[in-house]
């Protein structure tokens, strides 16, 4: 069975560095380059998302927008935080928010990006 | 009983005697042949006392010889030496005390042969004053250059840190637009490397060729930006200006204006006309239109919006940076390029922002004015003159 990762990132070189390194795995990927495309895809999709893979600094909503949403939509859903610039401060912050399940800057390798996707997933599993 | 009346002898005595100043009359050897009564006391003898004594014992010791001198010289050649011009002298008190004098010589001629009818001051208290005064001209020229070498240090230590502060300021700006690149270099980094896993794993020949293209497209990105970086901290200076793209850099601005500032709530639009190349340096153009953009920005609270507009207009290319925030008040339109000029918080720049970009434009002979525009909001207008058609400073730009 197919599981389902949503990327959320408005570069679209990042969504497809992503989607390269899911490729093979039991992941397919959806892709959204803002935050409303992203609920919008979503809401829409009958096909449940498994884990959400999110960049921080965006035009319109930003990252913690999208993460604040997440967590009150879908509870369940992990959100993996990826962002461009290491920051200390907004690491932290992230982490405080009970759904952020890791924190990832770019650019990150392929075993490093799996495992990580792999972990929130299975996290996922044992909240239902 | 009665009195005859008095001779013009006595009333002549009289008027002698009461002279402020001391008189003696001196014959030709230094005789003491009249003193009049101020004369004695000023000396501390009495008239009869003083008559028929050389005048040396009115001088000190050390002066006595030299005054005889003085004397046999004066009287072969007499002449008028009024007060208040020769040196100044000293006179020998009874007492042995000595207090300076002025002396004025007038010769004369009595039945008996040459004379000089002498008149003395005693200057004790105006030489006090004196005194006094060159010490407090000496006190205030010292004070003078006191307080000039503190205003020099202090002129010189305010130099120091405008410098250090305009440095700070660059600093911060770098350190604003560092994050924003931090992405521009992270995300084709990123693609690189999960395309590089990709190549290496990848048994098609012509699949290896489209990542490969791909690594090069993205290694390119970031070589562009790095180049960008290496020149935005150089001092500048006219001789390595270049034909620059000014819409290239209101668009670089605008980028990492929407990147850096974190104004989702402030909407940042251009409108940019096919305008002629201007000289300058890219990354500090691109500098010049961020700070204006990032003070545009920053004025409005809540949502908003920042209009860019370049165009031409014979030689010269003009851009336009309008927000719609509150305006400037009218006191301060003058003073928001000054140094330290701010009416924001301390988190939002030292108010050098503004300075800089006036000091940049300037350099690249252009203008920079702000009004408050008619409806609201304020109108900040740069005009560069247009690189002329045979300009030959860096045709590689």
């Amino acid at each position: 069975m197919k599981h389902h990762v949503l990327i959320l990132d408005d570069e679209a070189d990042v969504r497809g560095a992503i989607r390269l390194q899911l490729k093979g795995t039991r992941f397919d990927v959806l892709e959204a380059e803002n935050v409303d495309q992203a609920i919008a895809l979503i809401g829409d999709n009958p096909i449940s998302i498994d884990v959400i893979i999110c960049d921080v600094r965006m035009p319109g909503k930003s990252g913690v927008e999208a993460v604040e949403y997440f967590q009150r939509q879908y509870p369940n859903t992990p959100v993996i935080v990826l962002t461009g610039f290491p920051d200390v401060a907004l690491a932290v912050d992230f982490m405080k928010k009970k759904d952020v399940v890791d924190f990832l800057t770019k650019p990150v390798d392929k075993e490093k990006l799996v495992a990580t996707v792999e972990r929130a997933a299975r996290g996922r599993k044992l909240f239902e | 009983m009665t009195r005859s009346p008095d001779t013009r002898t006595e009333l002549y005595e009289l008027a002698l005697h009461a002279a402020p100043s001391g008189i003696a009359v001196v014959d030709e050897r230094g005789g003491i042949r009249f003193a009049n009564r101020t004369l004695a006391e000023m000396f501390g003898y009495g008239i009869e006392e003083l008559l028929g004594q050389t005048v040396e014992i009115l001088l000190p010791l050390e002066h006595a010889e030299a005054h005889r001198r003085h004397v046999q010289h004066y009287t072969q050649q007499p002449q008028q030496r009024p007060m208040g011009t020769g040196r100044d002298l000293e006179g020998r008190h009874r007492d042995g005390r000595r207090f300076p004098v002025e002396v004025g010589l007038r010769p004369a001629q009595m039945a008996t042969g040459r004379a000089v009818v002498a008149t003395v001051i005693d200057i004790t208290a105006r030489k006090a004053i004196e005194e006094r005064l060159r010490m407090h001209e000496t006190q205030l020229e010292a004070l003078v250059a006191e307080r000039t070498r503190e205003l020099r240090e202090s002129q010189q230590e305010k130099d120091r840190v405008v410098e250090q502060l305009i440095q700070a300021e660059k600093m911060a700006a770098v350190g604003t637009l560092v994050s924003g690149i931090g992405h521009e270099i992270n995300n084709p980094l990123y693609a690189i490397l999960a395309t590089t896993e990709a190549l290496a794993v990848e048994p098609r020949l012509a699949q290896c060729h489209a990542y490969a293209l791909d690594i090069l497209r993205h290694v390119k990105s970031i070589a562009e930006t790095v180049k960008n970086l290496s020149h935005y901290a150089q001092p500048g200076s006219r001789h390595d200006l270049q034909r620059v793209d000014v819409n290239a850099a209101v668009e670089g601005a605008v980028r990492l204006a929407r990147r850096a500032l974190h104004a989702d709530a402030v909407e940042i639009r251009t409108d940019t006309d096919a305008v002629p190349q201007i000289l300058a340096k890219a990354e500090e153009l691109q500098q010049v239109f961020f700070n204006v953009v990032r003070n545009a920005v920053q004025a409005i609270s809540g949502r908003g919006r920042v209009d860019i507009r370049t165009a031409s207009h014979e030689r010269w290319v003009s851009v336009t940076v309008q927000d719609d925030g509150p305006g400037i008040a009218a006191e301060n339109l003058k003073r928001v390029f000054d140094p330290f000029f701010t009416t924001k918080g301390p988190d939002q720049g030292e108010g050098l922002g503004l300075y800089i970009v006036r000091q940049i434009v300037t350099r690249y002979r252009g203008t920079i004015e702000v009004e408050n525009a008619a409806g609201r909001g304020a109108r900040f207008v740069m005009r560069f003159p247009a690189a002329g058609a045979n300009t030959t400073a860096g045709e590689n730009a």
